[in-house]
């Protein structure tokens, strides 16, 4: 049976892990059918997911039970559903760059149109970031509330429980990291 | 890596950031001491940190404050800004010119402060800003542009007014009354404007009404208070009024209290400008209590101009009017006082309805004439409605500009003139594009188009109004497109749950197209089909059902009908039949439509979702549950794909789902179904929609199903209510609600209660002058158990008898509710004594079951074990384990 996002939302917050799975599925659906329409690429100045990803909150939440709280779980969970929705996106592009093709992709997995260039840059993002949360997972969680929906540093604040001043220091040794990590100078 | 590894560098890495940057070298070589790997390690990082990485360096952070402080100096947009007006709890206004010089006018620039939902906000720019930047007239000032910054931040760009507020004004420049009233006779008509336009200023003060050194009037910042309003305080309890971001003390009593801020909102903050500008005070008294807000109480009595002027010691006050206080209050004693007093009227509705009313009593009263009572607002009904029925307001939506629609007005004008330069010619394809493009305009008004975007209701209503007029004024040479043009209205209407207004065009809109020689016969059909459909959703299922077959033999008959409009006709009559009932042609006729449908438009559209939404409840009243139960579902999982989770259609889904459950005792399922829907409704549609009465009704049978009476009836009461509010007194809905409540009162036992609802639903059947009507004799049935409940077995039993014999007439044998009757009858029978008349019937439905129903059917199995306990009730032992084998085997 089928159950409103913002109740799903509620059991999350009491810990229940089939709400996690549940809500993150349809925040997932939203957000790809969201991308499906728009092009990604790098010649803006950023991606756009924070707007994806609002749209999305909108879409989902009924305006009577938006609220602080729900917004910042919301979030959290979409930030894991953004990183999917592109990452998966771009292996696609990568897959079909490499003239493989893939068999039995589904229409709306080719559906949103994602720069080359960008494309490599995101896999590349998230194999790093998958490699800082075995280091240090609340940086990583930083890099990931904050790139995939824009979150301010002091809503990521907020929803990890700690200063906008540990934000922003874990964010710059975090971004200090993924950039040796994604392009060591030569020795 | 180690966590104490990794702490290390951490910590060395954060002190370090802490360094001049021709120290850190050297710190990191101390904090390392000789551990040359670490040291390696944090320089590595130092190096990264100086590097860019586009990916992540170009997320803005938004802070409040920060960001507007840093704006001045800068550009914006491609506007410069050249110095800071003002600032208030919205954001900043800059003084701007374009950078690049294209304009040399200087421009005001409002940078608005970002709030947690800015987005909201961009989107509602976007839809808005085009009417708003339309709104031409030499009292408003222009809004010329809008846009974001790079970080994020809305803004506005709007016509830049050198000059004093208007209270200013008239002081600085001592104007006496009779000039002050013209000066405010300017401010009315720009208002005016704006309200024909249907824009609501919602924060008229002085300081938004300047007076330029010329002695012009300029509105300022029309419309804006609603494009920035935090859309959470729409929703949010109204405990919290400084979020709205309005003026307390020249704001109306239902701008505090949430509710509907109309163009009678402006109506008061002009009365309070217009108060100023006569009395020189302020009509709340100042000392006044505060309430715990801090806000100004609105007094329910705002007191007269007349005694506040006589109250007042101030000369200055007189002095600056050219006037003392005797001539003040002569001048200002009886039209003034009261034209004040109307427009500060707390009850907008008693209110002048718009600024062109308190504008034509002052024109009136510097003219000399009488001031008028007003006539009720012919928008009255529409608020009434609005009142009711916050659906609309919730989900009307409209994406046109509305000087986008004059101008095809104009444009519509403009043809006429040329049909009557050359009255042959007609310019046939421009009409059919204007035709196309209202046709957009008017779906737009329409909840369940998906496409659409929100507006107010007001202004939607009004669109159509006026949209009617001009079709019925303007187009009367014309039928294809005027005909085109009712249906669109009539289907607005219809979106909008004003069925008689909807039928009334829909009508006049088949009639024409009977009338039409040549008409193209697809047009035709739609229009049978739109009527037809009409009917059945206001329950006259009759009407539907005769039209829908003249439309069906129609397209039998007619060339070149296209399959999308038989399928339509299809549809239609196989819903209507539905509730005739008439399954199996039902059946058959939804599986055509479904067919020619998928064929038509391949597996994922809203029609094939209507179609097998209906085909699924049809297999439900005929039993065939687990058919059902696979296409409802499939029929949720469809719409939810086509339309997203927050759907009135997807709730019609889930309700069907929630009964299908119900049905077939999956009570938990059904409840959360049924819940669901509820809540998909009340959030789409409002509290008091329609639809929400309908699964309020279908809760409360869960309910019952479940055993929770108290809320159950609860529910169905509250279900009652709302039919009784949107349906003439006798319409099947009420009926239908009643006979639920009566079923629910069977069950708890107070059958008096049970008793007076199904004969009051009997009595609306009754009424509406069908004797052999399905619903009668399921409400007979219930009569009929309510009275065998009650003991009075005779008289429930020639009910049952009554119920039995329409039964006989409009369904098969094997019906389960005929069947069920029968079989109450022979109970009865039993009871009485009459031990053959009991046998006789049993022994016919156990051979009319046996003939269509296989051995495990659950009525097949009732009404054997019926049979067991007649023979053992009259001592037949033989035969009672004879029927008791039977229904072992099974």
């Amino acid at each position: 049976m089928k159950q409103s996002v913002t109740s799903l939302l509620h059991d999350i917050t009491e810990g229940n892990n089939e709400a996690f799975n549940l809500l993150y599925q349809n925040i997932y659906d939203e957000l790809r059918r969201l991308a499906s329409k728009v092009k990604f690429s790098k010649t803006g100045d950023t991606l756009n997911t924070t707007a994806l990803v609002h749209e999305a909150y909108f879409k989902l939440i009924p305006g009577k039970d938006r609220n602080w709280k729900n917004k910042s779980h919301f979030f959290c969970v979409a930030a894991r559903a953004m990183r999917q929705v592109l990452i998966k996106q771009a292996r696609f592009k990568k897959a079909e760059k490499r003239g493989g093709g893939i068999p039995n992709v589904s229409f709306n997995d080719e559906a949103f149109p994602i720069d080359d260039n960008l494309s490599d840059e995101l896999l590349s993002l998230d194999q790093a970031l998958t490699k800082l949360e075995t280091i240090d997972d609340r940086q990583a969680k930083i890099i990931e509330y904050r790139f995939f929906t824009g979150m301010s540093m002091k809503e990521t604040a907020e929803v990890l429980g700690i200063s906008t001043e540990t934000v922003k220091r874990d964010w710059r040794l975090a971004r200090a990291w993924l950039i040796h990590e994604l392009d060591p100078p030569e020795e | 890596m180690d966590t104490n590894r990794w702490n290390k560098i951490k910590q060395i890495f954060n002190d370090s950031c802490e360094c001049a940057p021709e120290e850190k070298r050297s710190f990191v070589r101390d904090a390392c001491g000789d551990d040359a790997e670490l040291e390696q390690a944090v320089l590595n990082l130092i190096n990264a940190d100086k590097r860019s990485y586009t990916l992540l360096d170009e997320i803005p952070d938004y802070t409040d404050d920060e960001l507007i402080d840093t704006a001045v100096s800068k550009q914006i947009g491609p506007y410069k800004v050249l110095k800071e007006l003002g600032r208030g709890g919205m954001g900043v206004v800059y003084l701007v010119e374009r950078a690049d010089k294209q304009y040399q006018k200087k421009m005001a620039l409002k940078l608005v402060k970002r709030g947690m939902d800015t987005d909201e906000i961009l989107y509602r720019f976007r839809s808005e800003r085009q009417i708003l930047a339309s709104l031409e007239h030499p009292n408003i000032a222009r809004l010329y542009d809008g846009g974001a910054t790079e970080d994020g931040s809305p803004y506005l760009v709007m016509e830049y007014i050198e000059g004093e507020p208007i209270t200013t004004y008239c002081d600085n420049g001592k104007l006496t009354i009779d000039e002050r009233l013209q000066l405010f006779t300017k401010i009315c008509k720009g208002v005016q404007f704006a309200h024909q336009n249907l824009i609501v200023h919602r924060d008229l003060k002085p300081s938004n009404v300047m007076v330029t050194n010329n002695g012009d009037v300029r509105l300022l910042d029309f419309g804006i208070a609603k494009l920035l309003q935090d859309p959470a305080d729409q929703e949010r309890a109204y405990t919290q009024p400084w979020a709205r971001r309005i003026s307390p003390r020249y704001a109306s009593p239902e701008q505090f209290s949430g509710k509907r801020i109309t163009t009678a909102s402006d109506v008061y903050s002009l009365g309070i400008i217009l108060y100023e500008l006569l009395t020189g005070t302020h009509p709340y008294n100042d000392d006044a209590g505060k309430n715990t807000f801090g806000l100004p109480d609105i007094p329910r009595n705002i007191e007269s101009p007349v005694s506040r002027v006589q109250k007042t010691d101030n000369v200055e006050i007189f002095h600056t009017r050219q006037t003392t206080k005797s001539s003040l209050s002569r001048r200002i004693r009886n039209d003034i006082s009261m034209i004040v007093l109307t427009a500060l009227h707390p009850d907008p509705h008693l209110r002048y309805q718009s600024a062109e009313q308190l504008l034509r009593d002052i024109e009136r009263h510097l003219s000399g004439h009488p001031v008028g009572a007003h006539p009720p607002s012919p928008l009255y009904r529409f608020k009434k409605f609005i009142a009711r029925n916050r659906a609309v307001t919730a989900s009307i939506v409209i994406i046109f500009s509305i000087t986008m629609l004059f101008s095809i007005f104009f444009w519509m004008q403009s043809e006429r003139i040329a049909l009557e330069r050359d009255a042959v010619k007609i310019e046939r394809d421009k009409a059919i594009k204007l035709a196309g493009f209202l046709n957009g305009l008017f779906d737009a008004a329409n909840p369940f188009n998906p496409t659409t975007e929100r507006i107010d209701t007001l202004r939607a209503a009004e669109l159509l109004k006026r949209g009617a007029e001009r079709v019925h004024a303007e187009l009367t040479g014309q039928p294809v497109i005027r005909s085109q043009m009712l249906r669109s209205i009539g289907l607005a209407y219809q979106g909008m749950g004003l069925y008689d207004e909807a039928h009334s065009y829909l009508s006049d809109a088949l009639e024409i197209r009977k009338n039409i020689d040549g008409i193209d016969p697809n047009e035709l059909i739609e229009s049978y089909t739109d009527k037809g459909f009409l009917l059945y959703i206001n329950g006259e299922y009759k009407e539907s059902e005769s039209l829908l077959r003249e439309a069906l033999i129609l397209t039998e008959t007619l060339p070149n009908i296209s399959m999308k409009e038989k399928a339509n006709v299809m549809h239609t009559l196989g819903i209507t039949l539905i509730m005739i009932p008439e399954r199996e042609e039902a059946e058959s006729l939804l599986r055509g439509a479904l067919f020619m449908r998928k064929e038509i438009f391949g597996n994922e559209h809203q029609e094939i979702a209507a179609t097998l939404g209906a085909l699924g409840t049809v297999l439900d009243d005929m039993g065939k549950f687990d058919e059902a139960e696979e296409v409802l579902q499939e029929t949720v999982q469809l719409r939810e794909s086509l339309y997203g989770n927050d759907h009135p259609s997807v709730a019609i889904g889930y309700n069907n789902l929630a009964n299908h459950y119900r049905e077939v005792g999956k009570l938990e399922q059904a409840e959360n179904a049924i819940r669901e829907a509820i809540r998909i409704n009340r959030s789409v549609l409002g509290n008091d929609h329609l639809y929400v009465a309908q699964n309020l009704q279908l809760l409360g049978s869960i309910l019952r199903f479940k055993g929770d009476y108290e809320n159950a009836e609860k529910i169905l009461e509250e279900t009652l209510e709302l039919y009784r509010q949107y349906h003439p007194d006798n319409h099947s809905a009420i009926s239908v609600a009643l006979f639920a409540y009566a079923g629910l009162h069977l069950t708890t036992g107070r059958l008096d209660t049970a008793e007076d609802a199904i004969r009051e639903s009997l009595q609306m059947l009754w009424l509406q002058g069908e004797e052999l009507d399905y619903p009668i004799a399921v409400n007979l049935q219930r009569l009929g158990t309510i009275l065998y409940r009650k003991g009075d077995l005779a008289r429930s039993l020639e009910t049952y008898a009554r119920a039995i014999r329409i039964f006989e007439v409009i369904v098969p044998a094997t019906d389960n509710r005929l069947i069920s009757a029968k079989r109450m009858t022979a109970m009865i029978q039993l009871d009485l004594g009459d031990f053959t008349s009991a046998e006789s019937i049993l022994k016919d439905i156990y051979s009319d079951l046996q003939a269509t129903r296989s051995e495990d059917d659950t009525l097949v199995q009732q009404t054997l074990a019926d049979l067991v306990q007649l023979y053992q009730a009259v001592g037949d032992e033989e035969k009672a384990s004879y029927y008791s084998g039977l229904l072992q085997q099974h």
